[in-house]
């Protein structure tokens, strides 16, 4: 099990300011909220030797204690250089690069590092027994504000450097970018001698070394680092280390005393790696990547690790393992507080004992209600681990089914944790496979596996084909100029989703703020402007993407222009009444007996179903089933959101037909314990029944993919109807092209309404010649052979001169509750490409 | 619509009479519309009462003297773009709420055009209220309460500067417009609630009040 990555925990206490208000009179994000808001970006670095951040939380027990989660390792470099670990030169130089390197990502991402410390660089055992390391606690500059939303101390190094230390109005989080250079030297500096300068160097001894410095006016002829390695070996603590004069020349660089004398960092990088080239072209390591790999290599490394009976969880990414981890045990926070690392007191304890005259206190007991230890916690992950070896061993074999059958028999059944931890792996596989395979190979292993979090973002993008082409005119906009829909997003945004504490942050808030904007700047030439209810159909991708705004973007732009086209021109109406007609007619074809209840109360689409269109019920769901929802929906046409709002209208079905239009608005707009695996599967099964050209709308999306089958893919000769023609029709039309494909193979009852002796003359195959084309007749069509279980479509086919006669017929027959009715589209005259499906006695 | 006012069978009077009255809210985004309804419904308050699209309807009964009177409320959204689909709702009212907000000028500018639209196109005997919202941040006014008072004189409005959050003046202005409402034996409105689509409501009652 060695291969689980362990994860640390440490608590900071946030600034309270409460009582600010801002202009509009909403109370100011207070700092745990600012700092939730910076983290995603922390979250998003990722680089070899640095440990990842992985979650942030406020705490329940009190307001202001939040709690930072991120890759813990168990030894420091401290330990490592304490008990001697590091003596070789190997060793050494590839401390150097990676360290340095890791510094260098952090400063190209624009992150000060600002507590690089010994104690802060863990010493881990990478492949080969090889040493590595992975820099912790770095951002907190970035985090906090440079400290000023932190209430509480955090445990500095000894050896800051002297601007820091200077500093005495700002925190000692203000670091900059040279003080991280200053810092750097004194790690190098303790790797170059490989010991560490505490005890022998004490703070004292430190300053005067610094004040010296100070006072010799920046003679050449002291140097810190001359300093320093003399005052260890005036007190015979000066290990024997193999003199080398590029690092020396490097240390003492860092350690000037003027910032702006001191290099850049990627200055130090590029000089460690001239230095040690040999060691670069020698020592690289392939870290594990099916990506590079051919099938051949694939197998090989599946029977290497078969043989070498791995377990299998190093080829889960961090954040998929800590997505396990959560799940199988209890939070942060309560595992904090149990070992005491939290302490939570009784309010009376924050009562002064003795208060007299009026304010004067003497003894002003503890001054918040939770006290904590600061430092790194590692989080316990027995638990985990139990669960996982329960009953069964394991191996690296249950990882790889991919292919597999089914539902085939796998010794992972029942054991949730491995079965998510493979189906995070087959995820992945089937995700890079798509680039080969396309979208449509995959979308049937994915829904039957769905999404797990931590893999939404990677899905949703590539189900929606998101690319670098997608953003690349985002990235040159200027979101910040000012927009006329400024004030609708400034008012709109502070109050979307608000129950997500993401989305309570100024840095979300900004970021979707910049979405919106620069999703507008793109689409105003096509007319299309901002709709209130955008705000919350862009959310989702934000929170999946919120490092990426970009990102968020482009899935925005592309999700809507596939599932709610044209729904934000500056003038919809056209477009959403059409929708509206044709999500009705598709309830006559499903529910004629809801639909005439409807129709019969003036209970018209517009009063409730605008919001669930118009947002793709963004504005209806909260996030949670949303997300889920939407998963399913990018795996299917564009018209799967009216499957969705079928369904989401037939949960409601026996409430609706019991009361009259009060009720009945009131219960629609009312959506609670709505069960999204319900509403999912009877999507998925209306999906199934309607034809679909009967979702015909001329102001579809262009988008068709669709994942479901041939009947699909047909083409399509219908064309709009006016708002009138469509008002005036009560079901659905089938396309001539789709009518053939059915006739063909028996999956539709055609009833042709023509005179008896234009049937007679000719006729689709299997067809039934209405007998008269007035009224309805149930027992008629009582006789027809199984059609009162068949939920085949019954298709009206009329001649030229009876469209009109015949959609009455169709509306009589709906009305009478007789479901799965349609018209063809045309009349039969006009049907092209007939001949093999017609009849000419 | 004429169907609408053709009422007026005469029916019993007496005092528990429930009466029904169709009435909308309008005014431009944010300025507390939907927290006014959630306010007077369920007594509730939300600081960050999320943006209302197409609509939203609710009802909220209410005690007078001699009569029950059942609000069913029509929550518009406020943003301009849904302008269009405001006909839909007010039609048929038979009380409007027009809402700005007091520290924002131009939301006060937005009723005013909404109190020309009832005047224009809504039933001419609607009861209109005027009324000036987030009251509790008077320190950040921008609209002078005798400006609004005067303007609400001038339109024979009623007005009143509410506040959603601290609950002032919500019931009060619904109470306001409940007794400016026309119970009894000589008006007669039909059972609204179902919004006029332009099409004739097949299951019209005589009257209001059953």
């Amino acid at each position: 099990m060695g291969s689980f990555p362990k994860f640390g925990a440490f608590v900071l206490r946030a600034q309270e300011k409460s009582g600010r208000t801002c202009i509009n009179g909403l109370p100011v994000a207070s700092p745990s909220k600012q700092m939730l808001g910076r983290f995603p970006y922390l979250q998003s670095l990722r680089h070899k030797n640095l440990c990842s951040y992985m979650h942030f939380s406020e705490t329940v027990i009190a307001r202001d204690l939040v709690i930072v989660v991120m890759e813990h390792h168990t030894k420091t470099l401290k330990e490592a250089l304490q008990i001697g670990d590091l003596k070789d030169e190997i060793s050494k130089s590839s401390f150097y690069l990676e360290i340095s390197s890791a510094v260098e990502y952090l400063h190209e991402n624009h992150i000060i590092h600002g507590l690089l410390d010994i104690c802060t660089v863990y010493v881990t055992e990478g492949q080969n027994q090889k040493m590595k390391v992975k820099l912790s606690g770095y951002g907190m500059p970035e985090l906090t504000n440079y400290g000023k939303d932190i209430a509480s101390s955090i445990n500095f190094s000894v050896f800051l450097s002297p601007e820091r230390l200077l500093n005495e109005e700002e925190s000692l989080l203000a670091a900059t970018y040279q003080s991280d250079v200053w810092e750097l030297g004194f790690v190098l500096l303790q790797i170059y001698l490989g010991t560490t300068l505490e005890p022998d160097v004490s703070g004292t001894e430190y300053f005067e070394i610094l004040n010296k410095n100070f006072s010799s006016n920046y003679d050449r002829e002291y140097s810190i680092l001359g300093d320093v390695i003399q005052c260890l070996k005036d007190k015979k603590r000066l290990p024997f280390h193999q003199k080398c004069q590029w690092i020396e020349t490097i240390i003492e660089r860092c350690l000037r005393l003027k910032s702006s004398d001191r290099p850049s960092i990627p200055e130090i990088a590029v000089t460690i790696r001239e230095n040690l080239n040999e060691l670069i072209s020698n020592g690289s390591e392939t870290d594990f990547n099916y990506n590079t790999k051919t099938v051949e290599e694939m197998r090989l490394a599946v029977r290497k690790d078969i043989n070498e009976n791995n377990d299998g969880f190093e080829k889960l990414s961090i954040e998929n393992s800590f997505h396990l981890w959560k799940t199988c045990g209890s939070t942060p926070e309560i595992i904090l507080l149990k070992k005491g690392i939290i302490q939570n007191h009784a309010p009376i304890s924050a009562y002064p004992s003795i208060r007299f005259d009026d304010f004067t206190q003497v003894d002003t007991g503890i001054d918040s209600q939770s006290t904590f230890e600061f430092g790194v916690f590692e989080l316990p992950q027995q638990r985990t681990l139990e669960r996982m070896e329960n009953g069964q061993k394991v191996t690296a074999k249950m990882f790889h089914k991919v292919g597999s059958l089914p539902h085939e028999n796998h010794s992972l059944n029942g054991n949730i944790l491995y079965e998510t931890a493979s189906n995070m792996l087959t995820v992945e596989h089937l995700l890079n496979a798509t680039a080969v395979f396309g979208v449509s190979s995959v979308i049937s292993q994915l829904t039957r596996i769905g999404v797990i979090s931590t893999q939404r973002a990677d899905v949703w993008s590539t189900l929606l084909e998101i690319n670098e082409t997608k953003w690349r005119d985002y990235l040159n906009l200027d979101v910040l100029a000012p927009h006329s829909s400024d004030r609708q997003l400034e008012v709109d945004i502070p109050r979307c989703h608000q129950y997500d504490s993401f989305m309570t942050t100024p840095a979300i808030q900004e970021s979707l703020r910049k979405v919106l904007k620069g999703w507008q700047i793109i689409t105003e030439s096509d007319n299309y402007v901002y709709w209130q209810g955008c705000d919350s159909l862009a959310t989702p991708f934000l929170l999946a993407n919120m490092s990426k705004p970009h990102v968020a973007y482009a899935c925005f732009k592309e999700f809507t222009h596939r599932y709610c086209h044209k729904f934000y021109l500056k003038d919809n109406s056209e477009v959403i009444k059409e929708y509206l007609g044709v999500f009705y007619h598709l309830v006559a074809y499903v529910d004629p007996v809801l639909y005439k209840h409807l129709k019969n109360n003036g209970f018209d689409a517009e009063l409730f179903a605008i919001p669930w269109f118009l947002t793709c019920f963004a504005h209806e769901l909260p996030l949670s089933k949303l997300v889920r929802l939407w998963d399913e929906t990018m795996m299917h046409g564009n018209a799967f959101p009216l499957m969705i709002a079928l369904a989401m209208l037939n949960r409601l079905r026996d409430k609706l037909l019991a009361v009259s239009f009060n009720e009945m608005i009131i219960i629609i707009h009312d959506q609670p314990d709505l069960s999204i695996d319900d509403i999912i599967r009877n999507s998925r099964g209306y999906e199934m029944v309607i034809p679909p050209s009967c979702t015909f709308r001329a102001h579809a999306s262009p988008w068709k993919e669709n994942y479901s089958g041939q009947v699909f893919c047909l083409p399509n000769t219908m064309s709009g109807l006016s708002l009138s023609d469509l008002s005036q029709l009560h079901c659905p039309r089938l396309s001539s092209e789709e009518l053939l494909w059915r006739i063909e193979r028996k999956a539709v009852y055609v009833i042709d309404t023509r005179q008896e002796a234009e049937f007679q003359s000719d006729h689709f195959i299997d067809s039934f010649n209405h007998p008269n084309n007035q009224e309805a007749d149930i027992e008629w069509l009582r006789h027809l052979p199984r059609i009162v279980k068949s939920e085949l479509p019954k298709c009206f086919v009329y001649g030229k001169n009876d469209k009109e006669v015949t959609e009455k017929l169709a509306e009589s027959y709906v009305m009478k509750g007789v479901p799965y009715v349609c018209v063809l589209h045309e009349p039969y005259e006009s049907v092209k490409n007939k001949d093999l499906f017609v009849l000419k006695p | 619509m004429a169907a609408r006012n053709a009422g007026g069978a005469a029916r019993p009077g007496g005092p528990n009479r429930t009466c029904q009255f169709k009435l909308v809210l309008l005014g431009e985004s944010a300025v507390g519309k939907s927290s006014l309804v959630l306010r007077f419904v369920k007594g509730q308050f939300h600081e960050y009462q999320e943006s209302t699209i197409g609509a939203a309807f609710l009802t909220q009964t209410v005690c007078l003297d001699d009569a029950t009177i059942k609000f069913e409320i029509w929550d518009t959204a406020g943003q301009e773009r849904y302008h269009s689909l405001a006909p839909m709702y007010y039609r048929g009212a038979q009380a409007a709420i027009v809402v700005y907000d007091i520290t924002n000028q131009e939301s006060f500018q937005k009723a005013k055009n909404w109190v020309k639209e009832l005047q224009r196109q809504a039933s001419p005997n609607i009861v209109m209220a005027l009324a000036g919202n987030k009251a509790d941040v008077a320190n950040k006014r921008t609209v002078e309460y005798e400006e609004a008072n005067a303007y609400a004189e001038d339109n024979a409005l009623l007005f009143m500067e509410t506040s959603a959050k601290t609950s002032m003046n919500v019931n009060d202005i619904f109470m306001a417009i409940a007794k400016k409402l026309p119970i009894g034996p000589a008006q007669g409105e039909g059972p609204t609630g179902t919004v006029d689509m332009n099409q004739p409501q097949q299951q019209q009652k005589g009257s209001c009040c059953k």
